[in-house]
Formats: structure tokens, C-alpha cells, sequence
């Protein structure tokens, strides 16, 4: 190591201070728990790093500040934690199946209020249902529907009487 | 843990108690920790934030430690993780190596005003910046943070026999370092 630190010392243009590579050498010589205080004398600056003037007193006060702010803040919680994300995830899911369903939905698809009177006459006529004619006309009876919704007091007997010369084949009825 | 060490840690989850405790915790520690940053990412003002974000980690923390550790390594661990990820980001920023990165920041030490230290002193930060990471940080804690091998082991989690090797590696490339250039 001597050998090597006077080879070191004779290299031209290095500017060495004359304690710097014995302090250094007796560092690596000891290797483990050596101590370099020498070389760089100025304990905790031996690296020669600065801080501004008076900085640890300001630093001090800036912390204590932002930690004050941060408590008058109160504590932070994340919005979107995992767990809290995926009870989110499944609550919105719900509602959207829920809306697609319910308010999005075709209107044309499941209301009989919609359907051509000749697209109902052509389903029964064409056996596609099972009930017989009593059975349709009880429950239509029984339900009331057609019946019901049915304002009577608005048709003149002009009008009842050509509905019931184009529709109704017996005209005994009509006489009745 | 020392009884001192336990005393502050029991004010510092007191809520009633805690801000007095940290003031004197910040008084304790804010030199000791401001110097384990700088020699890591060696700029003042980064530093500077650094050691904010790694005290505010410290507070909103505070309440959650457990003691399975002494006190002081635990700060130690969380600014050496903000001083890391700092660097990691930075790095990725201006698209660098960390190795790239890491001879930037020496570079940027000769226009630094907050740096006075001679050629010797800047080849000697030359020197510790082409070691691997553990390595810099081993040789940093040792020899100019002056810690214990055994407060370093408890800082880096690292036995006390691998980090006087690493220190003895580290140390002999710094002087072959010196020497070759």
C-alpha cells in the first residue's frame, strides 16, 4: 500500500492535500473499522457539501408547518383503495344491468298496448295459442282490459253502427 | 430500544403529545438525516425536498410503528427509500441510466455553489459514484455519516459481516479509482 500511495504521490498534476492518502491508506489498512476524520476534517461536512446559512433553523420551522397543515387537513383517504374499488365495481355493475334492463329496454318488445290488433288477431287465428275462443273471451272478461278501456260514451251510434256492419258477420245482432 | 428512544416514541403516538415530540424528533434528527440524503443524491435543493417528504412520511406514519425496529432506522429506511425513488424518477425523466444519472450529478457538482470541495474531494465522489448502489451507500453511512456497522445493518437490513466486505470492497475500488485517474 505504501508502494502505492508513493507511486500516487509522484503522478504530476495531482493536487494532494499532505495528510489525504496516509489518512486514506490507514483506512484501507484497517479496512474495517478504520476512521478517515483527518482527511476531511470537518466531521459531519467531510464531503464537502454546504447548505445554505441558517438553513437547519428555517427547515425546522417548514416542517412543523406543513405537518401542521397537514393535520387541520385531516387525514387522507384514497378514494379508490382496491378493496373499496371492487365493492364499487360491483355496486355499479348492479346498477347497470338493473338499468339496462329496466329503463333501456325496448318498449316495442313486451307491451300488448304496442301490438298491431291484426298481428293479435293473426296469433290466435293461426293457433299459435292454446285457448279456445271462451276461454280468450274470459279472460278478457276477467282481466277487463280491452273492455274496460274502452270509452263507449265517446262513439256516436253512427260510428258503432258502421264498426258493427264491417266487423260482425251475424247482422241478427245488429237488429238485436 | 433505548429507554429515551421509547419515551419519544410513546409521545409521538400520544395525540395529545405528538406535535411537541416531533418538533424535537425534527431537532434530533434533521441534520443526521439531511446528510444521509445528500450524499446519496448530493443536491442541496433536492435534498432539501427529500427530507421534507421523508419527515412528512415520518409523521403520517408515527402511529403505525410497531417498535420491531429502533426508532432511528426507521427514519433511516424511509429517506433512504425517498432518496432512491427520487433518483429512480429522475432518472427515468431525462431518460438516464442511474449510472449515467449518477455521473450527471458529479458533473453538476462543479457549477454547484453549494459545493466547495477541491479536485481531491470531487474525485473522491467521482470514485464512490461508479460503485453499485449498496455499495455507495455502505461506504456513504461509514465513513462520512460515521455509523455503526451494526446501526447500518439495522438501517439496510444487511448482516453486519456482509457490510464490513462490502465497505472493504467498496474502499478498495475508491483507491484503485484514485489511483488510475
Amino acid at each position: 500500500m505504501k508502494k502505492n500511495l508513493k507511486t500516487y504521490k509522484n503522478k504530476p498534476g495531482f493536487k494532494i492535500p499532505s495528510n489525504y492518502m496516509q489518512d486514506f491508506e490507514s483506512k484501507l489498512l484497517n479496512s474495517l473499522d478504520l476512521d478517515l476524520d483527518s482527511t476531511f476534517n470537518n466531521s459531519q461536512n467531510k464531503n464537502s457539501f454546504n447548505v445554505p446559512e441558517g438553513y437547519f433553523d428555517t427547515l425546522e420551522k417548514e416542517v412543523l408547518a406543513k405537518v401542521n397543515m397537514d393535520a387541520s387537513n385531516g387525514k387522507v383517504v384514497s378514494l379508490f383503495t382496491r378493496k373499496s374499488f371492487y365493492y364499487a365495481a360491483a355496486v355499479a355493475a348492479v346498477f347497470i344491468t338493473l338499468i339496462s334492463t329496466v329503463l333501456f329496454k325496448t318498449p316495442d318488445t313486451n307491451s300488448i298496448n304496442n301490438l298491431e290488433y291484426a298481428a293479435l288477431e293473426n296469433y290466435f287465428n293461426d293457433e299459435d295459442s292454446d285457448l279456445n275462443y271462451n276461454e280468450l273471451s274470459n279472460l278478457i272478461y276477467e282481466d277487463g282490459v280491452i273492455i274496460e278501456s274502452l270509452n263507449a260514451s265517446n262513439f256516436s251510434d253512427d260510428a258503432i253502427l258502421d264498426y258493427l256492419n264491417e266487423n260482425v258477420e251475424d247482422s241478427g245482432l245488429i237488429i238485436e | 430500544m433505548k429507554l429515551e428512544e421509547t419515551i419519544l416514541l410513546r409521545r409521538l403516538q400520544d395525540p395529545k403529545l405528538v406535535k411537541q415530540a416531533f418538533g424535537e424528533l425534527v431537532t434530533l434528527y434533521k441534520e443526521r438525516l439531511y446528510w444521509h440524503i445528500r450524499n446519496m443524491v448530493k443536491d442541496h435543493n433536492d435534498t432539501d425536498d427529500i427530507l421534507q417528504n421523508t419527515f412528512m412520511k415520518i409523521y403520517q406514519n408515527i402511529a403505525n410503528f410497531k417498535g420491531d425496529s429502533l426508532l432511528f432506522s426507521w427514519m433511516y429506511r424511509i429517506a433512504t427509500n425517498e432518496a432512491i425513488t427520487f433518483l429512480n424518477s429522475k432518472a427515468k425523466k431525462i431518460h438516464l441510466s442511474s449510472q449515467d444519472l449518477q455521473d450527471r450529478l458529479i458533473e453538476n457538482l462543479e457549477s454547484d455553489v453549494y459545493f466547495e470541495g477541491d479536485e481531491i474531494q470531487l474525485k473522491l465522489q467521482k470514485a464512490i459514484a461508479k460503485l453499485p448502489q449498496k455499495q455507495q451507500q455502505v461506504f456513504n453511512m461509514k465513513y462520512f455519516e460515521e455509523l455503526k456497522y451494526k446501526e447500518i445493518s439495522e438501517i439496510l437490513g444487511t448482516s453486519e459481516g456482509a457490510l464490513k466486505a462490502s465497505y472493504h470492497i467498496a474502499a478498495k475500488k475508491i483507491e484503485e479509482f484514485l489511483k488510475s485517474n
